[in-house]
């Protein structure tokens, strides 16, 4: 140990910041509450999410208003009832019946068939068929567009080869598609990797989000302002425990990910584990941030929450690639860390990749922790103002 | 029989704390204007500058041609890149889709031998994975076979598919993206003002203050209940209309009003719920872990992200106990589709009766813990 004295003007002394490092530790032990609540809870949202979040947009409701009545209609119909996409509902009887139900949202598709649709057919006149999709959810609709285009198509292809005897189910081309790294695309192998950065930032993020704001309200802060110990010590020493909870966090989740939902490591586990360390700095050190300048405990709680949980669901490219966003959300998709912990680990476990591929989303992640670290220090006051 | 005055003067009371936290009032104004606002524009369209790469190995006219037809905003400007780049270039997550074009491509479909081009996706990123492939399939064809047609003429059947969206014409994500970031930050809101507010008390000791006079916990329930509750209620209503309809422009088909009522009795539940965590947690650390765990699933799987109807049965089904699914059904009705109280009724109802449980359980616990306390 040093002497006392000289230590007492050090601008950075470990001895000081690792007594903070076990009264923080100690804080945590005492409740055990919160620390199975941040482990226990974390592997029950994961299942949450691993199950509930599916893309795959399936079993959208349907209903015709068929004003033919005849066994061609019905046919295309059946057409589309007969996909595993779509479910059918009761036939619609007017445009009163279509508007009500649309409104109430029962219909996700609604299709009409003109009356003397067969006879028009078999004559060769241009008919028309009508395809209403609910556009309230923009995603859900794109992708019903989808469906229902490639199934008239299929129809059509069909009618033809089976009345006028045609050829027509061979195209000039053929496409080959090829669904890389998730081959029966499955949400499950596509989500569990997305919900690892999404917890890892919230959670940690959330435990230390209070350390500090706790102490100015508690009035335990004075520890602060009359002892020699440095605001970087201070912080530092506060912030290493629940790095350490992080990681063990992490293990958790990795293992889970590798067991219960059969989502193998495919690539280079020292480098998930290398950006994990990195990204729990981070995280930890916004919650640090968050409780550095707020007075109350309710606003840093908040803070730590808007400050995560949008970014991490919005903009880090959980749902939505980061490079489609558009404006402001786009930038903070480039350079918050979710966006890049999230590349590395898609990269490592479906990917099968390691640290030279890696390498570009790393950089961002390094950069962020002394930033976000700087930050927290110089925001925080050695003496209340 | 609680008494209206002090449920009023107790509301009074949290107004007043809560207006004296600047920082809170700053971030409360914020998240109901640029928050909105930037989630809102971000949200891209399930196809928008998705990252295209074509390997042309043909060099002929018609795959030049495959390549003019992806241009923004679906696609981004596609890159030309060599067989080798292919492997690094999905593996950094440059490119969603790949299509290689093989040599004598062009010869061969003149030729009418069939030949196939390899369509790669990146299917990590499934929702721009799955409209994109069916997407770019039927560009390439629709190219291919207009190529065709100038040498060969293909008989089709003439029965068009007039396909239209309603509610949402040209499918703006902005609309959709907007109400979905308002009824987030209510429920967020609502549920950390009220939650955080108790434990606030419990911890500086001023519930002990209330206790020694003569209110009942009712009262002080209700009174954080209304307050709170407004506080949030007119944040989202200033947001809907100055910021929705004022600077994005969305146009509203269904009355305001009748949402915002709808969102007063979510509003009921959704801070009944954080008053009911507040008597579960010891402190605010702990109230603050809870509040992720509860917050994140209300938020994720109400139907605001990902439809419904593909979720599991099971979460389909334990998500109705949820306000929020209530709340995002009724919003999407009323304010995209005009519905009016004769369609949305159901849903105000189930908010309605999942507000007073929530309300009764929340207030048996904090009953019982003022007893322990006192």
């Amino acid at each position: 140990m040093t002497p006392r004295g000289r230590d007492a003007h050090a601008p950075f002394s470990p001895a000081r910041a690792w007594s903070y490092c076990l009264r923080e530790t100690l804080e945590l032990q005492r409740d055990p509450v919160r620390a199975t609540m941040a482990l226990l809870g974390t592997a029950i949202l994961m299942f949450v999410f691993g199950y509930g979040i599916s893309l795959d947009v399936e079993n959208l409701t349907f209903a015709v208003l068929d004003r033919d009545q005849t066994t061609r209609s019905l046919d295309y119909a059946l057409n589309l009832s007969g996909s595993r996409y779509f479910v059918e509902r009761p036939p619609i009887t007017d445009y009163a019946a279509l508007d009500r139900r649309m409104r109430g949202g029962e219909l996700a598709l609604a299709i009409e068939i003109p009356s003397g649709f067969a006879r028009d057919l078999a004559r060769g006149h241009q008919v028309q068929i009508g395809a209403w999709v609910d556009g309230a959810m923009p995603v859900r609709a794109e992708t019903v567009r989808g469906y229902v285009q490639g199934m008239h198509q299929g129809w059509l292809l069909d009618q033809a080869q089976r009345r006028l005897g045609q050829d027509g189910a061979t195209g000039a081309a053929t496409i080959a598609t090829r669904f890389r790294y998730n081959p029966d695309v499955r949400s499950l192998p596509a989500m569990v990797p997305a919900v690892i950065p999404m917890l890892l930032l919230m959670i940690p993020a959330m435990l230390t989000a209070l350390s500090v704001v706790r102490e100015k309200e508690l009035g335990s802060i004075i520890n602060l302002y009359v002892t020699p110990v440095t605001r970087s010590e201070f912080l530092l020493g506060k912030q290493l425990p629940y790095i350490v909870l992080a990681m063990f966090n992490f293990a958790v989740l990795t293992l889970l990910a590798v067991t219960v939902f059969g989502v193998p490591v495919k690539g280079s586990l020292l480098t998930l584990t290398a950006g994990a360390l990195l990204f729990v700095i981070f995280s930890t050190g916004f919650g640090l941030f968050a409780s550095t300048f707020t007075r109350s405990q309710i606003a840093a709680m908040f803070v730590a929450m808007i400050g995560t949980m949008i970014p991490a669901i919005q903009f880090a490219g959980m749902l939505n690639p980061v490079s489609s966003l558009e404006g402001l959300g786009y930038v903070i998709g480039r350079i918050y860390p979710a966006s890049h912990f999230l590349t590395i680990s898609r990269g490592v476990f479906n990917k099968g990749l390691g640290f030279a591929q890696l390498q570009d989303s790393f950089w961002p992640l390094a950069l962020a922790v002394p930033v976000i670290l700087i930050l927290s220090i110089v925001l925080l006051k050695k003496q209340e103002k | 029989m609680p008494h209206l005055a002090t449920i009023y003067h107790l509301g009074i009371k949290e107004l007043w704390s809560l207006a004296r936290d600047p920082t809170m009032l700053v971030l409360i104004a914020y998240t109901f204007t640029v928050s909105i606002y930037v989630a809102a524009t971000a949200m891209p369209e399930t196809l928008h500058k998705a990252p295209i790469a074509i390997v042309d190995e043909d060099g002929s006219p018609l795959s030049a041609r495959i390549a003019t037809a992806f241009y923004p905003p679906h696609f981004l400007p596609p890159v030309m890149i060599g067989l080798p780049a292919i492997d690094a270039g999905m593996d950094a997550g440059d490119y969603t889709f790949v299509l290689d074009i093989p040599l004598n491509f062009q010869r061969d479909v003149l030729a009418g031998r069939t030949p196939a081009i390899q369509l790669n996706v990146d299917a990590t990123r499934m929702s721009q994975a799955f409209t994109g492939s069916s997407y770019v399939q039927q560009m390439v064809m629709g190219e291919v076979t207009e190529f065709v047609t100038r040498y060969r003429a293909a008989a089709a059947l003439p029965v068009d598919l007039a396909l239209r969206a309603r509610f949402n014409p040209n499918l703006e994500q902005s609309w959709f993206g907007s109400l979905m970031e308002i009824i987030n930050n209510v429920t967020l809101l609502s549920i950390i003002l009220t939650g955080a507010a108790l434990i606030r008390e419990r911890e500086h000791g001023t519930i002990e203050h209330l206790l020694a006079m003569p209110v009942t916990p009712a009262e002080i329930m209700l009174s954080k209940v209304w307050s709170m509750g407004l506080v949030v209620l007119l944040a989202a209503a200033v947001a809907l209309v100055f910021v929705v309809q004022g600077i994005l422009r969305v146009p509203i088909e269904g009355l305001v009003s009748l949402f915002l009522v709808g969102a007063a009795l979510h509003l009921f539940a959704t801070t009944s719920l954080g008053i009911f965590m507040a008597t579960l947690a010891r402190s605010m650390p702990q109230f603050g872990m809870l509040a992720v765990l509860i917050l994140l699933p209300l938020q994720l799987l109400s139907g605001n992200s990902t439809p419904r109807e593909s979720m599991p049965e099971l979460v389909q089904y334990v998500m109705l106990a949820a306000p929020t699914t209530h709340f995002v059904a009724l919003g999407q009705a009323i304010l995209y589709r005009g519905a009016d109280i004769r369609v949305v009724w159901p849903q105000f109802l189930a908010l309605a009766a999942i507000g007073a449980v929530f309300f009764t359980i929340a207030l048996n616990r904090f009953r019982r813990t003022i007893s322990q306390m006192a």
